[in-house]
């Protein structure tokens, strides 16, 4: 599995994945299971069929096809795809005239996604952009990771990672030499909260991080904030004094809980958990709080 | 009522027929000066011979267009005779004189049948009206009618048997003398009954003691000279006004001269201007954007009007802060300026034979034509060829599927083709024949015109006409090329890529297959229609192999078009292409057949400008870029536009803006020559769609210009929402 990985998108003309104009490439796969998670695709490691509610016209082609039991239609018309018992036999794709069932995940080479990485080149010289691997956990698929990176490096492509931070420290550190910037998520502050909505404490990510300031490598902190999970003062407190302690941390990036996962969510057959969405003045009392309390930039994505 | 007093320009004419053309032309202008009523609008506070007032159409039953002529309206003859039964036989007279005289529309009667057949199914345009073209609106500003006249004189020397034209532009300068004596009583008559603009029209009235006879002395003085002009020259482009007026805005107040900008902004709205364009390089590189350039992205900003058609252009100097100036500007709404590229057009210009000195002075004209400021006649538009169609002919023997006529060549029978090199063969004799016809018109157009529709008023303001004692219809300026416009390019690709690999790849289709069920509009063909339809190798996802295609088309036109020479400038200037649909997508789709892109005949989802096929790119805007640096933009010699559509949310971060910037140098600095950019998400459109009440506002551009989206036809609003909108 090592020269290949699964991949469930590769989306260019990425502006907010580090600095400039960059690719990112979303691997499948995460040992996380936050409750707020916006790419619900990203869970498995293994591809799967995922329904794009919005293009259903809920005609029941897939439920003719389906030998599962995968799909069906309600009275009140609405398609529930269901695939518990899915085999991933690809009917229900072929069949949808509206092109609303979608296999999300495909096994890539490293030849393959640098192919496409390598598209954008004109665009990373021009704005100092590069590659970004998220996912998913990109770590989740580390030897495909580090061949990709150095792959990188080596077309003298600038690199960035995205990463939850809960990863074996050995692995982390046979990755950092090729990567030029870390995305670093700081979930929760609360290691009970922490295990509690996204399923592991955060003792090895807080290590990680750490880790990470000894082997010198830049880090953007993203935090996630959900409204009534984590928009506490101590939760503010505790991201300022990572930036007091970790010099290495560039800049607080603040990602603002939104809905845009939730059509995915019914698509793949699950249920979303729902949080207020916060509205500007709430991310501008957010900006201004933090801007007090960290040593660095602080942006709302 | 006299008719001298109603229809002024045909009574000039039509008393002067003893005169040669130019001067019968300058009679009409000159009696226009001398009667034509007065009115001096307090909102925009500069004089205006509009006699076209506001719109672009006139009152008057006969008016010359600086595009096609003297046009005649009857039915403001119709009414006339019922309004004033005293004069009826005279106006009779006049109808029947000025039809037979128009050189509007009369054109297309002289057309063989042949010839109309081909224009009828949209596969070519040409000697529909063309005119555009960048006067030196400056040389009024800076030497006054009396400088031009002392030019006059001195050429005139030179060429003592071309009197009557000479004679016929400086009737034209008594002409603009004329009325700005008599707007200067007019002014002083107002000022004496109006309290609240009475310093305006004083300060109008003491403007026009020295203006427009004499050089300007400051910014006010300056614009009411252009604007005279500007206007009774029938409103044409202004043309690079950072670089001509900026010596005149430096001996302004500053506040003074934003508040002249914005009102004359608000008369270019009333009166639809075309194109202005801001900052350059010149030909050492040197930035030239200043002052003005700057306050010029404010004044757009403020009013988001949509004219002037905004132009601004980029090179190795351009600061970044006028960029980001320009990107924030374009994503306030207003989606100008338009973004051009000195390092593409100066070159492709040089090619020409065009010196570095006068290439470094292009300007567009009307959308996206490119003209020398001040020293050419070549940005107009000459006509127009549908490579989509002509692909269609190949594939039919010369039939147009939806007439089912046969209308142009046979190349052969498709069936027989045994490669694709054989049909490459016969699609290049289509676009060969159909060029050929269109180019053949297009000269045919310029002589009819150049004889009986002179310009004596714009012929002094284009360098090389008084030299030569030329007319500018008639090859005097300095540089007199053509430019034919290209339609459906990216569609044509995607087919000749669909059969590519449908037929001579995989071998799944024959080619009589391809051909009978494009004739049968896929009918009992659906499972051919959904793999074209669905081959993923589509133009704009930055894919080789289709991309290639696409660039071959463009160059091969290229190359058949500089076979071609204009009419206007001896047959020394070639043709060459541009690419800019404008609003046409509608008109070119609903006349062509199906085609082999999986598209159905009369569907008007058809390519705007060198853009992929909307709802065919699925890659994001750097693919599309990509793409669109497939084609040898150098060739291209008109406008080749790249529309790129963004959430407007893009514009509203650092990191939007940054990204956006970064786009643009990228496209530049690999060889794209233009980029146009429409902010908007398609949710917001569909929704203007239903409750337009709501969306008074919302602008969008269409190929060359930008309007109201909610004044837009259906069809055009449909293909607006269906092209893919980069929302990252």
């Amino acid at each position: 599995m090592s020269d290949t990985a699964v991949v469930f998108n590769i989306q260019r003309y990425c502006i907010n994945d580090g600095p400039g104009i960059r690719t990112t490439v979303f691997l499948k796969g995460c040992p996380l299971s936050c409750v707020w998670c916006h790419n619900p695709e990203s869970k498995n490691v293994s591809p799967e069929g995922i329904l794009r509610v919005n293009l259903c016209a809920s005609c029941g082609e897939c439920v003719k096809v389906c030998e599962a039991d995968c799909h069906s239609i309600t009275e009140e018309g609405k398609h529930i795809f269901a695939p518990v018992k899915c085999t991933m036999c690809g009917e229900c794709i072929k069949s949808c005239p509206k092109n609303a069932m979608e296999l999300t995940g495909k096994e890539m080479s490293v030849e393959e996604v640098m192919a496409e990485v390598l598209q954008d080149k004109i665009f990373y010289e021009a704005s100092q952009g590069g590659m970004t691997v998220s996912g998913g956990e990109p770590f989740y698929q580390s030897e495909f990771l580090c061949k990709l990176l150095k792959a990188c490096k080596m077309a003298g492509i600038s690199t960035a990672v995205e990463t939850c931070g809960f990863v074996s420290p050995e692995k982390l550190s046979k990755a950092s030499p090729f990567v030029d910037l870390f995305l670093y998520d700081y979930k929760l502050t609360d290691s009970d909260l922490h295990k509690k909505y996204t399923g592991v404490d955060n003792e090895l990510i807080l290590s990680n991080l750490k880790l990470l300031n000894s082997l010198g490598n830049d880090v953007i902190l993203r935090c996630p904030i959900i409204p009534g999970v984590n928009d506490n003062e101590e939760h503010f407190k505790s991201i300022g004094a990572l930036t007091e302690k970790y010099s290495n941390i560039l800049k607080v990036e603040v990602e603002p809980y939104h809905r845009l996962g939730e059509n995915k969510y019914a698509g793949l057959g699950r249920k979303a958990e729902s949080y207020t969405v916060p509205d500007q003045e709430m991310k501008d009392m957010w900006l201004h709080k933090l801007e007090k309390l960290c040593k660095c930039r602080v942006v709302v994505n | 009522m006299t008719i001298r007093e109603l229809e002024p320009f045909a009574y000039g004419y039509y008393n002067s027929k003893s005169e040669n053309i130019s001067m019968r032309i300058a009679e009409g202008i000159y009696t226009l000066c001398e009667c034509y009523p007065l009115t001096i609008d307090t909102d925009v506070g500069l004089i205006a011979l509009d006699y076209f007032n506001g719109g672009a159409i006139t009152n008057l039953a006969v008016y010359f267009d600086f595009g096609s002529g003297i046009n005649v309206r009857r039915d403001v003859f119709e009414r006339y005779e019922e309004q004033y039964p005293e004069i009826k036989e005279e106006i009779e007279t006049y109808k029947n004189y000025f039809d037979k005289v128009a050189t509007d529309g009369s054109f297309r009667r002289t057309w063989t049948e042949k010839e109309s057949a081909l224009y009828w199914v949209e596969s070519f345009s040409s000697g529909d009206w063309i005119g555009h073209s960048n006067p030196d609106f400056g040389k009024i500003v800076r030497l006054g009618t009396s400088g031009i006249r002392e030019e006059i004189e001195n050429c005139r020397k030179n060429h003592p048997e071309k009197d009557e034209f000479y004679k016929a532009s400086l009737l034209v300068l008594d002409a603009i003398d004329l009325v700005s004596e008599r707007f200067k009583v007019k002014a002083l008559e107002l000022a004496d009954l109006n309290d609240e603009h009475k310093p305006l029209y004083l300060r109008i009235a003491e403007a026009l003691n020295t203006v427009p006879k004499l050089p300007a002395t400051d910014f006010f003085t300056a614009c009411q000279s252009f604007y005279l002009l500007y206007t009774l020259d029938g409103k044409d482009s202004p043309g690079c006004f950072d670089q001509y007026m900026i010596d005149y805005y430096r001996k302004s107040d500053s506040e003074d001269a934003r508040e002249i900008l914005e009102k004359m902004w608000v008369g270019f709205l009333k009166m639809r201007a075309w194109n202005l364009c801001i900052s350059g390089s010149d030909k050492d590189w040197n930035d030239l954007t200043n002052e003005l350039t700057y306050l010029i992205l404010d004044v757009a900003e403020k009013y988001k009007f949509v004219t002037p058609n905004l132009t601004m252009r980029v090179h190795r100097n351009t600061p970044d802060k006028l960029l980001k100036r320009a990107a924030e500007v374009i994503g306030s709404g207003v989606c100008m300026p338009v973004l051009y590229n000195d390092e593409v057009v100066c070159p492709a210009l040089e090619a020409l034979g065009i010196p570095p000195e006068d290439s470094h002075l292009y300007v567009m004209n009307g959308c996206n034509q490119i003209d020398i400021f001040g020293k050419s006649h070549m940005g107009l538009e000459d006509g127009e060829v549908c490579l989509l169609k002509c692909l269609e002919f190949a594939l039919s023997r010369g039939k147009c599927l939806v007439k089912n006529q046969v209308v142009s060549i046979d190349t052969g029978d498709p069936a027989e083709f045994k490669t694709y090199e054989d049909l490459w063969e016969a699609y290049k004799k289509q676009v060969e024949y159909i060029t050929g016809v269109c180019v053949n018109l297009a000269n045919k157009y310029q002589k009819h015109l150049s004889l009986n529709a002179p310009n004596p008023l714009r012929t002094m303001f284009i360098e090389g006409c008084l030299e030569k004692g030329v007319d500018y219809k008639a090859g005097g300026p300095l540089y007199n090329h053509g430019q034919i416009l290209i339609e459906a390019m990216s569609d044509t690709a995607d087919s000749f890529a669909c059969i590519k690999h449908f037929v001579f790849e995989t071998g799944k289709y024959t080619m009589a297959q391809v051909a009978e069920a494009l004739e049968k509009n896929y009918e009992g063909y659906e499972e051919m229609f959904e793999d074209f339809r669905k081959y993923p190798k589509k133009f704009g996802n930055d894919i080789e192999e289709v991309d290639n295609i696409a660039g071959e088309l463009f160059s091969h036109f290229a190359s058949v078009l500089s076979s071609h020479t204009t009419f206007r400038s001896g047959n020394t200037g070639i043709y060459g292409p541009g690419m800019s649909t404008f609003d046409r997508t509608g008109r070119y789709g609903m006349a062509l057949g199906a085609s082999a892109n999986g598209r159905k005949a009369r569907d008007i989802t058809i390519a705007d400008s060198i853009g992929p096929v909307p709802g065919r790119d699925v890659k994001g805007p750097t693919a599309v870029v990509k793409s669109a640096l497939k084609y040898d933009q150098k060739l291209a010699k008109s406008g080749f536009v790249l529309q790129l559509k963004f959430d407007r949310e893009m514009f509203m971060t650092e990191n939007g803006i940054n990204g956006f910037v970064a786009l643009v140098k990228a496209y530049f600095k690999n060889g794209g020559q233009q980029l146009t950019v429409t902010v908007v998400n398609s949710d917001e459109l569909i929704d203007a769609q239903n409750r337009p009440e709501l969306y008074g506002h919302l602008i969008v551009r269409v190929g060359g210009y930008s309007d109201y989206f909610i004044y837009l036809p259906k069809d055009l609003q449909d293909n607006i929402i269906a092209r893919t909108t980069h929302l990252f």
